[in-house]
C-alpha cells in the first residue's frame, strides 16, 4: 500500500503502529518497522499527532512509546476495553469488588510509593506475598473495627476486608492445585492475566508463582488505573460517607 | 563549624551512609539458615556491582543469572567443603540485598546528621544501589545506579562530570607513562561515566516527553544542557587526542616488534575509546536536539487535559479506601482499576472468508458417532477391472522382481520392459509411481533425487527403486 496521498500513507502508518500497541508480546528491538515507527513517533511531532489522533479515534490512548514497544490505554468506551464479564464469567457484585482490590493490591505491592511510579526499573511480585500484603492489610482493620457481623440482608455493604477475610488463602483441591475462589487462586489468576498482556513475565514457580512487573505495566499503572480509579472513588465519596 | 567544614562532613557521612545496605547484609548473615560465618558478604557485594558494572555498555548488560553465577563461584572458592547449593543461596542473597528486595526494591533510606544548613537537621539520605531494568529486546538487565558507580569504583563523592574528567585525566597520564593495563582499566570506568552522563540527559528528555511541567525548563535543564555540550566538547577533544596517541603507541609497538600482551590491550583500549566517542557523539546529537524536542513539547503538551499526570499513592489512597468499602461505594472504583490495569484487549473479529469455511466446513463426526455407524451395505460384484492382462501382469512382475536391496532407475527397469512386450512399459512405470506414494504397504520404495526420465513414452522423474522386503 505504497500509493495514496502523504497524508493517507502518515494515516496509514499511524494506524501500523496503534496495531503493533495492541501486540503488547511484540518488541521493536525484533521488529526493524517496528522500530523505525516508534523512533517517528519520538522525533516527529506531526507524525506523533497523527498516531495520537488515530489511536483517539479507535478510543486509545497512547500512554508511552519507547524501545521496549508502545503502551496504549483504553477509554471505558473502546471497543478494546475490558469487560468485566471477560475477564471472568458470572462473578457477583462481591467478587467483582475482590478481583478489582486484588489488582490494586498488586499494583500497591509493586509500586509503595508515589515516587516509585516514576522511577523505571522492573520489580518484582508473587503470589503469596501479594496475598499476605493484602491479608495483613485487612487483619489490620479487623483490628481496629472489631469482627462483630456485618448487616444480614446487605451484602453490597459488607466491607471489602471481610470479603476478603472470609475467603480462605489456600486450599488445597482433589487434584492439589489451588482452588480458584480462594485469594491466593484470585491473585494467582490477576498475575496470569496481567503476563497475558505483556505487563508481566514469569520468573518462577517460587512463592506460589513469582513474576516480574515490567516497566509498561507501571506506566498503565501511574498514567491510567490509579487516576480512573480515584477518580471513581472521589466521585463516589460523598455518598460513602453518608 | 565552617561552613566548608560542615559541607565536607555531610559529603562524607553520606559516602558512609550508603554502605550501610553492606553492612546490613554483613550483619545479618547470622540470622541465615546454615552457618554462613565464613562467607564475606561485604566482598560478595562489592564482587556483584563490580560484575554488574563491567558488563554495563556491553550489550544489554549482564542478568541476574549472569551476576549469580559469578557471586556464587566466589562463595563456593571461599569455603568448597560446604553443602552444593549454599553458595547460591549466598548469591542470591547478595543480590536481593543489594536491590533491597526486602523492602519491595524501594530505594534505600539511611537517616544522617546534617550540620551544613543553617541549623542542624536530622536529613535522610535515599539511594538505590542496583537496579533491575528492562533493555530493549526484553531481556531483563542488572544496572548499577550512579551512587553505587561512584561507591564502588573508588571516588566516594564526586559529580558525574566531575569523576569524568577524573577518570580520563587518569587515563591520559597512564598511557603517556606507558601502563597500557592500567590504561584500559581507566577507560572502562571512563566509558562507564560516559554511560551515566547520557543516562542523565535521558532522563531529563524522557521526563520532557512525560508531562513538561514535571521538567524544569527554566534553569536546571538549560544549566544541564549547558553543562553537557561544554563537557561534551572537553571530552571529544580528550578522546580525538587519545586515540592518536593509541595509534602512534600500536605504531611503535608494531614497529619494535614488541606485540603479545601490550598491543592486544593498546587495541583492546583503542576500541573502548572509540566507543566512548561513538556514544559522545550520539549524546552530542541528543543535547543538540534537545531545544527542539521541548519546543515540539510545549506545542503539543499544551492541548494535553491537565491533571492528567496525578502521583496516586496506590495504598493510602486507593487500597485502604477500598478495603473499607463494601460493593456499593467501592465496586465501581475497583472495577475501573481492573479493566485498565488489565490494558487493551483487541477484539476478535471474525475473517468473512475463514467463517464461510468454518461455516461450511462438514461437522466433525466424533467418534463414537464413527463407532456406532453400521456397517455399509455392499454388494460384491465380478467384474474384470484388471485393466492388464495376465501375462503383462506377470511379465512386468518379472522385471520388477529384479529390484533388489540396491537402488535401480526408473529408465532401466522400462528398457527391460520393453524388450518383455508391449504393455508391460506402461505397468511398470504405473507401479514406480505406485511405489513412490504407497497406500499401505508396498514391496517397493520410489525416490526422486531430482534426476529427469529421458524416455519416448514417458515423462517425469528418473525415480530410483528399491525393494523394501516386505
Amino acid at each position: 500500500m505504497s500509493r495514496g496521498t502523504t497524508v493517507a500513507r502518515e494515516a496509514g502508518a499511524a494506524a501500523q503502529l496503534v496495531a503493533l500497541g495492541l501486540q503488547p508480546r511484540l518488541r521493536p528491538a525484533a521488529d526493524g518497522a517496528y522500530l523505525d515507527l516508534v523512533t517517528r513517533y519520538r522525533s516527529d511531532a506531526a507524525f506523533r499527532d497523527v498516531v495520537d489522533h488515530v489511536a483517539d479515534g479507535l478510543g486509545l490512548t497512547v500512554l508511552d512509546a519507547d524501545a521496549s514497544g508502545v503502551v496504549l490505554a483504553p477509554r471505558t468506551d473502546s471497543p478494546f476495553a475490558l469487560r468485566l464479564g471477560d475477564y471472568r464469567a458470572n462473578l457477583s457484585v462481591n467478587e467483582r469488588l475482590l478481583h478489582g482490590l486484588i489488582h490494586v493490591g498488586i499494583a500497591a505491592y509493586c509500586y509503595p510509593t508515589p515516587a516509585s511510579l516514576l522511577d523505571d526499573d522492573v520489580r518484582v511480585c508473587s503470589v503469596a506475598a501479594v496475598e499476605r500484603f493484602l491479608r495483613d492489610a485487612a487483619e489490620r482493620l479487623r483490628e481496629r473495627h472489631g469482627d462483630d457481623d456485618p448487616d444480614a440482608g446487605q451484602p453490597e455493604l459488607e466491607q471489602a476486608w471481610r470479603l476478603y477475610l472470609r475467603r480462605q488463602a489456600v486450599r488445597e483441591t482433589a487434584d492439589g492445585r489451588a482452588g480458584v475462589s480462594t485469594t491466593s487462586g484470585m491473585v494467582k489468576y490477576a498475575l496470569e492475566r496481567l503476563a497475558d498482556q505483556g505487563f508481566m513475565t514469569k520468573l518462577s514457580d517460587a512463592e506460589g508463582g513469582t513474576y516480574r512487573a515490567l516497566h509498561r505495566y507501571r506506566v498503565e499503572v501511574r498514567e491510567l488505573a490509579a487516576v480512573e480509579a480515584w477518580r471513581v472513588l472521589a466521585a463516589a465519596a460523598p455518598a460513602r460517607e453518608g | 563549624m565552617g561552613e566548608e567544614r560542615a559541607a565536607g562532613l555531610a559529603r562524607r557521612v553520606k559516602a558512609l551512609a550508603r554502605t550501610l545496605p553492606v553492612h546490613d547484609l554483613e550483619a545479618g548473615k547470622g540470622a541465615r539458615d546454615g552457618d554462613w560465618s565464613v562467607y564475606d558478604l561485604r566482598a560478595l557485594a562489592l564482587a556483584a556491582v563490580d560484575g554488574v558494572i563491567d558488563s554495563m555498555g556491553l550489550d544489554w548488560g549482564a542478568t541476574a543469572a549472569d551476576v549469580r553465577r559469578r557471586v556464587a563461584a566466589l562463595a563456593r572458592a571461599a569455603a568448597p567443603d560446604r553443602p552444593a547449593g549454599q553458595a547460591d543461596q549466598v548469591a542470591a542473597a547478595v543480590l536481593d540485598g543489594l536491590l533491597n528486595d526486602r523492602n519491595r526494591r524501594e530505594a534505600f533510606a539511611v537517616p544522617y546528621g546534617d550540620w551544613s544548613g543553617p541549623s542542624y537537621r536530622r536529613a535522610e539520605l535515599v539511594f538505590k544501589l542496583l537496579e533491575e531494568v528492562e533493555a530493549p529486546d526484553g531481556t531483563v538487565v542488572l544496572r548499577a545506579t550512579d551512587e553505587a558507580v561512584n561507591l564502588f569504583a573508588g571516588s566516594l563523592d564526586r559529580d558525574v562530570e566531575d569523576a569524568h574528567a577524573a577518570a580520563e585525566a587518569v587515563l591520559e597520564s597512564q598511557l603517556r607513562r606507558g601502563r597500557i593495563d592500567q590504561a584500559l582499566a581507566t577507560a572502562r570506568e571512563a566509558r562507564l561515566r560516559s554511560l551515566q552522563f547520557a543516562g542523565k540527559v535521558r532522563r531529563a528528555l524522557d521526563g520532557t516527553r512525560r508531562d513538561l511541567r514535571q521538567v524544569d525548563w527554566g534553569e536546571d535543564v538549560p544549566r544541564l544542557l549547558d553543562d553537557a555540550l561544554a563537557h561534551l566538547a572537553d571530552r571529544l577533544a580528550v578522546e580525538r587526542k587519545l586515540r592518536a596517541t593509541l595509534q602512534e603507541t600500536l605504531g611503535d609497538l608494531a614497529e619494535t616488534g614488541d606485540g603479545g600482551e601490550a598491543a592486544v590491550s593498546a587495541a583492546q583500549l583503542l576500541r573502548v575509546v572509540a566507543e566512548c566517542q561513538a556514544r559522545h557523539l550520539e549524546l552530542h546529537e541528543q543535547v543538540l536536539g534537545a531545544r527542539s524536542v521541548f519546543l515540539a513539547e510545549q506545542e503539543r503538551q499544551r492541548f494535553a487535559p491537565a491533571g492528567d499526570v496525578r502521583l496516586v499513592d496506590l495504598g493510602e489512597e486507593l487500597l485502604k479506601p477500598l478495603l473499607r468499602a463494601g460493593a456499593a461505594g467501592g465496586g465501581p472504583a475497583a472495577a475501573a482499576f481492573l479493566s485498565a490495569a488489565v490494558g487493551a484487549v483487541p477484539p476478535r473479529l471474525a475473517r468473512v472468508v475463514d467463517l464461510v469455511e468454518s461455516l461450511l466446513s462438514p461437522r466433525r463426526v466424533h467418534d463414537e458417532d464413527r463407532g456406532a455407524a453400521r456397517d455399509p451395505d455392499l454388494v460384491a460384484i465380478d467384474v474384470g477391472t484388471d485393466r492388464f492382462p495376465a501375462e503383462v501382469r506377470a511379465a512386468a512382475d518379472a522385471v520388477l522382481d529384479q529390484v533388489g536391496a540396491g537402488p535401480v532407475r526408473l529408465s532401466a527397469l522400462l528398457a527391460r520392459a520393453r524388450a518383455a512386450g508391449d504393455s508391460v512399459p506402461e505397468l511398470v512405470a504405473l507401479s514406480a509411481l505406485h511405489a513412490y506414494a504407497p497406500e499401505g504397504p508396498s514391496p517397493l520404495r520410489a525416490t526422486d533425487d531430482g534426476t529427469p526420465l529421458f524416455d519416448p513414452q514417458f515423462a517425469g522423474a528418473d525415480l530410483l527403486l528399491q525393494g523394501t522386503g516386505s
